[in-house]
């Protein structure tokens, strides 16, 4: 079968319309968080400047005086808090939930996952409304502990859910050999299933460490000045008069930063956490 | 029905109490922690909400629940015009951005369907803004977007003749296309992500009967690859439906709803209702509202996506 196009002229033509596409859309994601890389190292002199100014030599100031003088470091702490309690949380109270999904026949289990599912999905201003008002009056108003459990709403369902598609693909024959030779049920659950299962432990926990860590809505409604995050931060300093954007842009980076590394840790299971499991990928 | 005598008589081993539980109550369990908190978290909140939505709040008398009023929260939240703006505008941005989302997530991951240097950088580097904070982006395009010194404001739009006397975000049409074209920038990414299992994981047998056939790549592609990535398709769309419905930190930070109301979503609504007006009564009707469309939505998809595509 001849082509008109296969000759070998028109295959390097495509060959390099098609890298130079894919370079293309390589950088339009790359380039904005890039940018914002470059912007906090920018000398606040040349940051305005038109036309753009692309060679300068980089300097740390708005990093020092966003986390130094002005305290966003105690925000960055906030974060941390949050996040890796949140994450810790998840896994202690959700990895035998998990489990049970996984290996055991569960009365209702269709209507109970519906409902894990639903709280991972559910309108976050709907559920911060009453949060609020109930915290309100617990006291649980810019805590590290309110704040903790309302993350719990998204983390620990997606952590169940996730975990148990990754427990269903250990063979429980596994288990089973393992029981027959004398083990107890736990026994074999600590020492076959978990350790085979510590992959999909820690991306499980990764991605629950990012979500929190990203998460703004919550954290703007229920946290109040001694709990803010870094996300929360970032709009009070844009609305006001005289904004520092190599500021900003610092403490935006700073938000990123964590995210770029945890990324290349988790990509083998990216698809999968992102579409809570729909897709293998 | 009836016993024969050829049934042998199952022995049930005579258990205690405490063994029986172990056998039968063990899942349930380790199931309970778990439970405990959503119900706590996420039913917990949702009743509250209901039974407040029902009565006078008054913010001055924080925590005490006030009178019972019937309906009358609901339907002084009904007589908000900007609620059905905001339901109308949320619903808009959400069906423009998501088929964009789609369409360009597909044409990406079809491009990459194929074997070039680095692709696993490319893939990971591409797929990074669906992973960071809302919040971050806003900056980013903020920054990016700056008037006049903003790199696309200064080296695109100006060279193009564009907002020289509009600002972009002061304009309604040109925030509500800016917070539109952010969206799919952010979330383009994870529809390329997923078509790019789907194609990777489609079984060749199909496209070897195509090719023989005489298909052309138009049919091949329309009878073949699209249907086999039917379910992936739904899976994104149930997803992302869901979140874009949702959307609030990239408004919040770039525009509060503004101008006027051309960019406020239900969530922004919702917020400045409560936490700006500090209408208590009427906000808790709006959560139930919000609440209730999302289970209807929610449950609807999810129901038919099971069912039909045993997905999930």
């Amino acid at each position: 079968m001849t082509e008109p196009n296969s000759s070998p002229a028109f295959a390097r033509v495509k060959a390099w319309g098609l890298g130079l596409l894919i370079l293309v859309v390589v950088a339009n994601s790359l380039f904005p968080y890039l940018w914002i890389l470059i912007s906090s190292v920018k000398p606040t002199n040349i940051m305005y400047a038109t036309p753009t100014v692309w060679f300068f030599t980089p300097i740390a100031d708005h990093y020092l005086s966003a986390f130094g003088d002005k305290g966003f470091g105690g925000n960055f702490v906030n974060s941390m808090v949050v996040s890796v309690s949140t994450t810790a949380l998840a896994i202690v109270v959700g990895t035998p939930a998990a489990y049970s999904f996984a290996r055991f026949r569960i009365v209702a289990s269709d209507h109970i996952f519906l409902f894990i599912l639903s709280t991972r999905m559910a309108p976050v201003i709907s559920l911060a409304i009453p949060f609020y008002l109930i915290f309100a009056s617990y006291g649980l108003l810019n805590t590290y502990l309110g704040l903790i459990l309302a993350h719990l709403t998204f983390n620990l369902s997606f952590y169940i859910w996730i975990l148990r598609g990754f427990f269903k693909e250990i063979p429980v024959e596994l288990e089973e050999t393992a029981m027959i030779d004398g083990y107890t049920r736990w026994q074999a659950f600590t020492r076959i299933t978990l350790p085979l299962a510590r992959s999909g432990i820690v991306a499980a926990s990764i991605f629950c460490f990012i979500f929190s860590w990203n998460e703004f809505l919550f954290a703007l409604i229920l946290g109040g000045g001694d709990v803010k995050t870094l996300p929360v931060v970032i709009p009070s300093l844009i609305n006001q008069r005289g904004v520092e954007w190599g500021e900003i842009a610092a403490i935006a980076s700073v938000v990123i930063l964590p995210i770029l590394i945890l990324v290349f840790l988790v990509q083998k299971h990216i698809v999968r956490g992102l579409t809570m499991g729909a897709v293998k990928g | 029905m009836a016993r024969t005598v050829t049934e042998t008589p199952r022995p049930e081993p005579r258990r205690r109490f405490g063994a029986r539980f172990l056998r039968d109550g063990y899942p349930y369990f380790l199931l309970s922690p778990s439970l405990l908190v959503l119900l706590l978290v996420g039913v917990y909140p949702f009743v509250f909400m209901i039974v407040l939505s029902f009565r006078k709040l008054d913010f001055r008398r924080f925590g005490t629940a006030g009178d019972f009023i019937g309906l009358e929260n609901y339907r002084s939240l009904f007589d908000e015009p900007v609620f059905f703006s905001s339901l109308k505008t949320t619903a808009f941005i959400a069906f423009t951005s998501v088929p964009l989302e789609l369409v360009l997530g597909f044409a990406m991951a079809y491009l990459f369907n194929r074997n070039f240097p680095l692709k696993r950088l490319a893939v990971t580097i591409t797929i990074i803004p669906t992973v960071l904070a809302p919040i971050a982006i806003a900056v980013m395009w903020k920054i990016l977007l700056a008037t006049p010194w903003g790199f696309l404001m200064y080296n695109v739009f100006y060279r193009l003749g564009m907002f020289e006397d509009v600002s972009i975000f002061g304009s309604p049409g040109w925030a509500l296309a800016a917070i539109i074209a952010i969206d799919v920038w952010e979330w383009t990414p994870f529809m390329f992500l997923v078509f790019m299992a789907g194609l990777g994981g489609l079984p060749q047998r199909p496209y070897e009967a195509a090719a023989v056939d005489g298909a052309s790549a138009w049919q091949t592609f329309w009878y073949l690859t699209l249907p086999l990535l039917s379910p992936f398709i739904l899976v994104m769309l149930f997803i992302r439906l869901i979140d874009a419905f949702k959307i609030f930190d990239t408004i919040y930070v770039l525009t509060k709803g503004g101008p006027g109301v051309a960019t406020e979503t239900i969530s922004i609504f919702a917020y400045r209702f409560n936490f700006e007006y500090w209408k208590l009564g009427e906000s808790s009707a709006l959560a139930v509202v919000i609440f209730l469309l999302f289970f209807a939505v929610f449950g609807f998809l999810f129901t038919q996506l099971q069912k039909r595509y045993r997905i999930f």
